[in-house]
């Protein structure tokens, strides 16, 4: 109950840098998905009563961009680059570990419930590919060997 | 001056419109999806291009203004070829099931695609699939044939303001639904439908079972629910009905619709439409034929009559009937039958009310467009949800808020609740004193404008509240009341939204004098909410026990004499009974018989056991009715009369707009007038009207308000107040009008007692819509509201059951949660036989208003056993 | 006169010219049929009595999207539908008045599902209108009775446009999904 006071509380104080209450929605669900875990239709109810916007638009931008989850994922959301560079530099590769070592499908979940797959379109770091994201952790020049390294400390 | 050229033709116009606009009003074509012209432009269908000379690309129609010597070609094969792409996209996606799509005839798209279309599509990929939704009783969402025009997102969110749907999902999987991805949590209005281009949103009522082109008669007709009057239209084929809709842009609803008026219609064809006359003999109401129940109903009234005299005789009129019957009606007890004892529902605060406001301000004073309410800079809205009583007139509120324009609401109103710049929630009929205050500090903030003195000297009169002492009896905090007088003061030209609410109470008629002093304060113009579609029509017909008709007070002996001559019958210069008057001396058995036209007397007021008590005593209760009511399962004689759709004739409404409503189909029965003149030609009177001009040419000679109208004029569309007519000058006088003891309104509720209140609901707002199958399976059962803190104290949930009791009776209903509310009520509404507040009251009048209060009615919860 | 004509006129010339043809006459075939002893084949795509297809389960192929009825130039159509259980359309009636009919076969054209026919059978004189007037049952028994078969396929094939080959698309889109025509 006191985790969702301090969320109402934070949700409420981007609320007042706006003019507009729509204008604090996307940041008021970014904070809802991080405490939620994924955007579920509690949390998405959860954001509507905090900025007193209707639920029901609240769904549409939640359901409208790629970050914000609507299925639950796992504890750990991995977001592996597999554009030009990264493919290059053998991210493919790390996909098939990903599959042989945790059973993780892309756009799946490991059945622990330990870790999300996502492949996204760059991420930025062509430089260092192949290069992933772990929840908000940035991780490059990955092989095979280091990226299990990574993956252990996220239990 | 803006001199634009489309297509070779020179238009000139004072305005800055869009390039589509300026186009329309020359009755130039361009085809568009996405905009309506109800809602603002939105730019994304791309159908509207058109080519301007010197702008390179194609531009958007509905976005681009005119400027001053633009040129614009609107179907250049540059053009035509964009439209088509356009459509070869949307194609894509859509089904090419139209042979099967109930919009086939009617869809925006399959017309343009007629047009311009590409026969066949480029595109291999497969078309999306998306299972058809049923989920809802009375809507069908197919998303496969959405084209993501946002029309009905945009409806609902700001025409609507509901905001109950949404497009959900990116790109080609887009698609629109309500929150919860089923049923819709919403007012039902069903305006998404009627916006919808295509098929993708449409109503379940008469799925399949038409196609549009199959329609061969459109009767415009005005709704039957409520008092302001929306313009629908019913659609025929052969002699059966198919549809009620509504014309986009037409009326003073402009086409929009609540849920009564878009799926409320079916109760014409209900199961309990009577069919044939009906007699009470031994207990029993047994068939007969017309002209036995006309010699019966006539023998015993004359039989009353010449045993009791005409004052044992009464009648109560209905909200629906149409103002040639309740003319008619009148006539027929005041002249035939020699009573004046008539009156009618209005007068349990409409016509009251209306009546004050006239006595200081000049008759006509509610006489107020709903249209200005918009064009005011303010609004008070206090007694009642105008969103759910008159729901056309709420959403003008809804839009004026949108615009900015201060909302201040008191008491309960969940559908004002995201619209309002100050909601006032003070504690359960402690709105007196709010009032009190609100006045005391507007005398101080406000000059007198000094028209009328000796209502300035009465206001004055009135004693002062400071919000300090308002405070704690109402629960409110000073900062909210003096933001609301803040507000207040600073409205030059406010409208003033007044519900029945406040007025049934037992302090009604002081909330009344407090109004009207800050009406005049704030120089407001005034709205009164009106429930039924003709409660105006009975006061301007005469269907008062003091007036006649054209609102005429029956002292006045010129017109009395007038009215004795034109008619030709002799008529009591008494005043007659009230209606709360002849329920009582029904009661003790002083009224003997009653004739009821078109109203449910025993469900639409409370206490419905005392009223059935009371008729349980008549020698005689004729009722007219086209449905089977709890009133006419009492009465001798039941006579079945045409219901709405059935007939011609034409309604008054809140605004006192006359406006005429045709028929559209055939029915069993006669009109109410048809019946009457029967019953009086039985009683050696014949009235011989031959049809409905014969009624409107007398109705037109006898009152003054009505002077040479006809049916011409009413079928227009601005038949509005004061008409060709001559309002009523009356002299202003204030006499007997009482300064409220402030000090009795100086108490507290007891915090530990719960109240009832009456919930008007907006599916059920009184015992019609019961009778719509379609309404019934959005709002199956009653429902009870209740604050989550109350709740937890009686360990009820959502869903369970509450046992509600007074000394009166006790019912059980089903228990919603609503945070809104304050703790110490229980908003209880009157929408299922036996099962409503009014069967748990106790018969309480105002003193003055005379009508029932619903006010002090203090129930006993608990908890009812669990049911199956 | 001429000598020629009456010579002409005495000798009975022009009748004995058309007694020599019809003496010729006698020993050619006879081009008369003897109907209705004799039959005649109605040339393939004759337009004849109205016919409801019947698909292979039974049911007929009609949906009730009433094109037929609105394209019909004397009205002579009338189909009533309605909502079944499952949210279908159902035909409750589908109702050709045959004698008013002017056998344009417009109906058929207008047909998206080639669910109405006008099948090669003309023989249907009645002695009273009722039996004109054609109800479902009765015309999906007209089309068991004249096109069931290869029939009807043929029939299809060679003369009623448009056919569904006409419209192109692959297979997993949604063109008149749930409506199953195809039987």
């Amino acid at each position: 109950m006191n985790k969702t006071d301090g969320l109402i509380r934070d949700i409420r104080a981007i609320k007042e840098k706006y003019q507009s209450k729509r204008a604090a929605l996307l940041p008021a669900l970014y904070l809802a998905q991080r405490e939620f875990g994924w955007l579920s239709p509690e949390a998405l109810e959860f954001v509507a009563e905090a900025l007193d916007v209707p639920k029901a638009s609240i769904k549409g931008t939640a359901t409208f961009y790629a970050m914000f989850k609507n299925k639950p994922v796992g504890r750990h959301l991995i977001q592996l680059c597999t554009n030009v560079a990264c493919m290059i530099m053998g991210a493919e590769r790390l996909v098939d570990l990903l599959r042989d070592k945790y059973g993780i499908e892309p756009n799946g979940t490991s059945a622990d419930g330990r870790f999300s797959l996502v492949i996204m379109e760059c991420i930025g770091a062509c430089d260092t590919a192949p290069a992933m994201l772990i929840n908000e952790d940035f991780y490059d020049n990955l092989n095979k060997e280091n990226i299990i390294d990574i993956l252990e400390n996220y239990k | 001056m803006i001199t634009v050229t489309i297509n070779g033709k020179k238009i000139t116009l004072e305005k800055q419109v869009t390039v589509l606009e300026a186009a329309r009003s020359a009755g130039i074509k361009i085809p568009t999806l996405c905009h309506h012209e109800t809602l603002e432009a939105f730019g994304g269908c791309r159908l509207c291009l058109v080519e301007i000379e010197k702008i390179p690309k194609l531009q958007t129609s509905c976005t681009i203004y005119i400027t001053d010597g633009m040129v614009v070609h609107s179907e250049t094969e540059r053009v035509v070829n964009a439209r088509k792409a356009m459509l070869e996209f949307l194609l894509i996606n859509h089904p090419l099931d139209c042979p099967y799509c109930d919009k086939a005839g009617e869809c925006d798209l399959q017309d343009l695609a007629a047009k311009y279309g590409p026969t066949t599509g480029r595109f291999a990929e497969g078309k999306r699939t998306h299972p058809e939704s049923y989920d809802d009783p009375v809507i069908v969402r197919n998303m496969e044939r959405c084209i993501s025009c946002t029309r009905c997102v945009r409806m609902c969110d700001k025409v609507q303001g509901a905001s109950a749907i949404s497009m959900v999902n990116r790109t080609s999987k887009t698609f629109v639904e309500p929150f919860s991805g089923k049923r819709y949590d919403c007012e039902y209005c069903g305006n998404c439908l009627s916006v919808c281009p295509v098929g993708a949103i449409m109503s379940r009522m008469y799925k399949h079972k038409y196609r549009p082109w199959y329609i061969d008669k459109n009767i415009n007709t005005i709704c039957s629910y409520c008092g302001v009057g929306c313009s629908v239209t019913a659609q025929v084929k052969g002699d059966s009905l198919v549809r009620v809709v509504p014309e986009m842009g037409k009326g003073l609803n402009k086409g929009l619709l609540c849920v009564r008026g878009r799926f409320g219609y079916d109760y014409v064809n209900s199961s309990a439409r009577l069919k044939t006359p009906l007699i009470r003999r031994n207990g029993e109401l047994q068939q007969v034929t017309w002209s036995e129940a006309f010699k019966y109903a006539a023998d015993r009234l004359r039989d009353i009559k010449e045993r009791y005299g005409s004052e044992a005789i009464a009648g109560i009129a209905g909200g629906r009937c149409a103002n040639e019957d309740i003319y008619i009606f009148q006539k027929f007890i005041r002249g035939v039958l020699g009573s004046n004892n008539i009156d009618s529902i209005a007068n349990f605060s409409y016509a009251p009310a209306q009546r004050f406001f006239e006595r200081i301000f000049g008759q006509g004073v509610t006489a107020n467009s709903i249209q200005g309410i918009s064009n005011s800079d303010g609004i008070f809205v206090v007694g009642g949800d105008p969103t759910s009583i008159n729901p056309i007139l709420g959403l003008q509120i809804r839009a004026a808020y949108q615009q900015g324009i201060p909302v201040i609401t008191v008491g309960d109103t969940p559908g004002l609740k995201r619209f309002a710049t100050c909601m006032l929630k003070p504690n359960p009929f402690t709105e007196t004193a709010l009032l009190v205050s609100l006045l005391s500090e507007l005398k101080v903030k406000k000059q007198f404008l000094g028209g009328n003195s000796s209502f300035e000297r009465l206001i004055n009169n009135i004693s002062a509240l400071s919000m300090k002492e308002v405070e704690d009896i109402c629960g409110l905090p000073t900062d909210n009341i003096a933001s609301a007088v803040n507000m207040l003061s600073n409205m030059t030209n406010p409208s003033i939204v007044i519900g029945k609410d406040i007025l049934q109470r037992t302090d009604g008629h002081i909330n009344l004098l407090l109004l009207s002093a800050i009406m005049y304060l704030i120089n407001g113009r005034v709205y009164l909410l009106s429930e039924f579609p003709n409660e105006q029509g009975l006061v301007d017909m005469g269907c008062l026990p003091d007036m006649l008709p054209g609102g005429r007070p029956i002292e006045i002996e010129s017109f009395k004499k007038r009215y004795e001559e034109i008619v030709g019958l002799n008529i009591s210069s008494t005043h007659g009974l009230s209606l709360s008057g002849i329920i009582e001396n029904a009661y003790t058995g002083k009224i003997k018989a009653i004739q009821i036209i078109g109203e449910n007397v025993l469900s639409n007021i409370p206490d419905s056991n005392y009223v059935g008590k009371a008729f349980s005593n008549l020698e005689l209760l004729i009722v007219q009715d086209s449905l089977m009511t709890e009133t006419a399962g009492l009465a001798h004689v039941v006579l079945p009369s045409l219901s709405w759709l059935e007939r011609k004739g034409s309604y008054t409404n809140l605004e006192r707009r006359m406006q005429f409503m045709g028929k559209a189909v055939e029915g069993d029965g006669l009109e109410d007038w048809r019946i009457i003149s029967e019953i009086s030609k039985m009683l050696s009177f014949d009235m011989g009207y031959k049809g409905l001009e014969d009624i409107l040419s007398e109705i037109a000679r006898v009152s003054p308000l009505h002077k040479d109208i006809t049916y011409n004029d009413i079928s227009g569309d601005e038949c509005i107040w004061p008409y060709k007519g001559e309002p009523l000058r009356h002299g202003v006088s204030l006499e007997g009008m009482d300064v409220p003891d402030i000090g009795s309104l100086l108490k507290k509720p007891a915090k530990d007692r719960v109240y009832a209140v009456f919930d008007k609901e907006l599916f059920h707002p009184d015992s019609l819509s019961r009778k719509s199958a379609a309404i019934s399976s959005i709002s199956p059962e009653p429902c009870s509201r209740v604050n989550r803190a109350l709740a937890d104290r009686l360990s009820v949930s959502e869903g369970d059951y509450l046992n509600i009791s007074t000394d009166a009776g006790s019912i059980e209903m089903a228990v919603k949660i609503d945070e809104d509310i304050p703790e110490n009520v229980v908003m209880i509404p009157n929408n299922f036989e036996g099962k409503g507040i009014f069967n748990i009251m106790q018969w309480k009048l105002n003193p003055v208003l005379k009508c029932p209060v619903l006010d002090g009615n203090e129930v006993k919860l608990k908890k009812a056993e669990a049911r199956s | 006169m001429t000598i020629k004509g009456l010579a002409k006129k005495i000798f009975l010339i022009e009748i004995l010219k058309g007694m020599a043809l019809t003496l010729k006459m006698m020993f050619t075939h006879a081009v008369t049929r003897q109907y209705p002893e004799e039959k005649r084949e109605p040339f393939p795509g004759f337009r004849g009595l109205h016919a409801l297809v019947r698909k292979e389960d039974g049911t007929a192929r009609c949906v009730g999207c009433g094109l037929c009825a609105a394209i019909c130039p004397s009205q002579c159509i009338h189909v009533y539908t309605s909502e079944g259980v499952s949210h279908e359309k159902i035909v409750d009636r589908y109702e050709i008045e045959v004698s008013r009919c002017v056998y344009c076969a417009f109906c058929v054209e207008a047909c998206p599902f080639r669910a109405v026919v006008l099948t090669d059978h003309f023989e249907y004189a009645a002695y009273t209108r009722d039996d004109l007037y054609m109800g479902k049952e009765k015309l999906l028994s007209n089309w068991d009775r004249f096109m069931a078969g290869k029939k009807g396929n043929e029939y299809f094939e060679k003369f009623w446009h448009p056919l569904s080959s006409d419209f192109s698309a692959s297979g997993n889109q949604a063109i008149f999904k749930k409506i199953n025509s195809e039987g």
